[in-house]
């Protein structure tokens, strides 16, 4: 079974015409008196402007997230010992979802393991809200 | 790209173009890295990732140089080793800078250019001549860079001929020299008594300004 003949999109049709048109034309019609050098500087700096502004946007943003993340509470880790917050981390850190710079898990003490299993369950939850419901 | 070229490449992006705009929290959060400061034991700095979320633990510390040096340092980490597991930055500086892991020089130098980027300090230090170290400490007060991470990019730099070198009363601990100084030049295990980094270790007496020894 074949498809039925699609229209012919107008649009394409007009940009394909247009390019046609730009390439027949010659360098010096293209650049109709302007000045080579000034219009790649201008072209040059329009590209930082707009560099210049997505980066903003991200600073902002990254703002509102950092204001966001004042607020966020870490989850409690009342029902897990040290030694089973040492076994969930120690497995997470053979999973290559998993990032971790530490000290190694038997030299760190069991309030920074709880620290660090309560961190890791936090961004786990941020990542997949359903995992916060499996214990 | 080396860490280096990737740090710059970020500033770059961000459209930061002056040291005032490098607000490195901002700059983590930009990359899904959330910063806390919190005692820790043993560590600098800790890190901890899950997917493209991380959040980095920050020993704090009176030195404002000294914790955003650690932050953009396991932002380094998060970006470019992504996925890994490793020890932790102790908390004794010195041997941080002379640590000879892969990763963990990777992540310094990241750092470094992330919080002094060549297109600003280069500038910044040409303005000096020669700078003294009361002229370091100006550019450190305006990166808001500790003393020696400001040392050891200008060392890093290498327009000028510099050999940074970190000694104990027992000897030579560290070196670091510009990439132009002669490899067959070499330090001395002790310092010359008569030097003025002798009189700093022994007696704590620093000379600010440039000059020979007596």
């Amino acid at each position: 079974m074949t498809s039925p003949p699609k229209k012919p999109d107008i649009e394409n049709a007009l940009l394909d015409a247009h390019f046609a048109e730009l390439m027949g034309m010659t360098d010096e019609e293209i650049l109709d008196g302007a000045d080579p050098e000034k219009i790649r500087a201008e072209g040059l700096q329009l590209l930082q402007n707009a560099r210049a502004e997505a980066g903003r946007r991200r600073l902002a943003k990254a703002k509102a997230s950092l204001e966001a993340a004042k607020v966020v509470s870490m989850p409690a880790a009342a029902d897990i010992t040290p030694m089973e917050a040492r076994h969930y981390l120690e497995q997470a850190a053979n999973n290559p979802l998993f990032t971790m710079a530490a000290r190694s898990l038997s030299d760190m003490s069991d309030e920074d393991v709880l620290r660090r299993y309560r961190q890791l369950r936090r961004l786990e939850q941020e990542t997949d809200p359903n995992k916060g419901d499996e214990e | 790209m080396s860490p280096g070229e990737r740090a710059e490449a970020r500033i770059a992006e961000l459209g930061i173009t002056s040291p005032q705009e490098l607000d490195i929290e901002l700059i983590a959060m930009d990359a899904c890295m959330t910063v806390v400061y919190e005692d820790l034991d043993g560590c600098e700095a800790t890190l901890i990732g899950v997917g493209d979320r991380a959040i980095a633990t920050i020993k704090p510390s009176p030195s404002r140089g000294r914790q955003r040096f650690s932050v953009a340092h396991e932002l380094g980490h998060w970006l470019m080793h992504r996925g890994l597991s490793f020890r932790c930055r102790v908390d004794d500086m010195d041997l941080n800078f002379s640590s000879d892991q892969v990763k963990e020089r990777e992540a310094d130098t990241f750092a470094s250019h992330l919080l002094m980027p060549t297109p600003m300090f280069y500038p910044a230090l040409q303005s000096f001549g020669t700078p003294d170290f009361l002229d370091l400490e100006k550019m450190a007060s305006a990166f808001d860079t500790s003393l020696l991470a400001t040392c050891m990019r200008l060392t890093d730099i290498n327009t000028l001929p510099v050999v940074l070198a970190c000694y104990s009363a027992t000897g030579l601990r560290w070196h670091k020299a510009a990439g132009d100084i002669p490899r067959r030049w070499f330090l001395h295990q002790q310092l010359d008594d008569d030097s003025f980094a002798y009189a700093l270790l022994q007696g704590g007496r620093a000379r600010s300004s440039l000059g020979k020894q007596s």
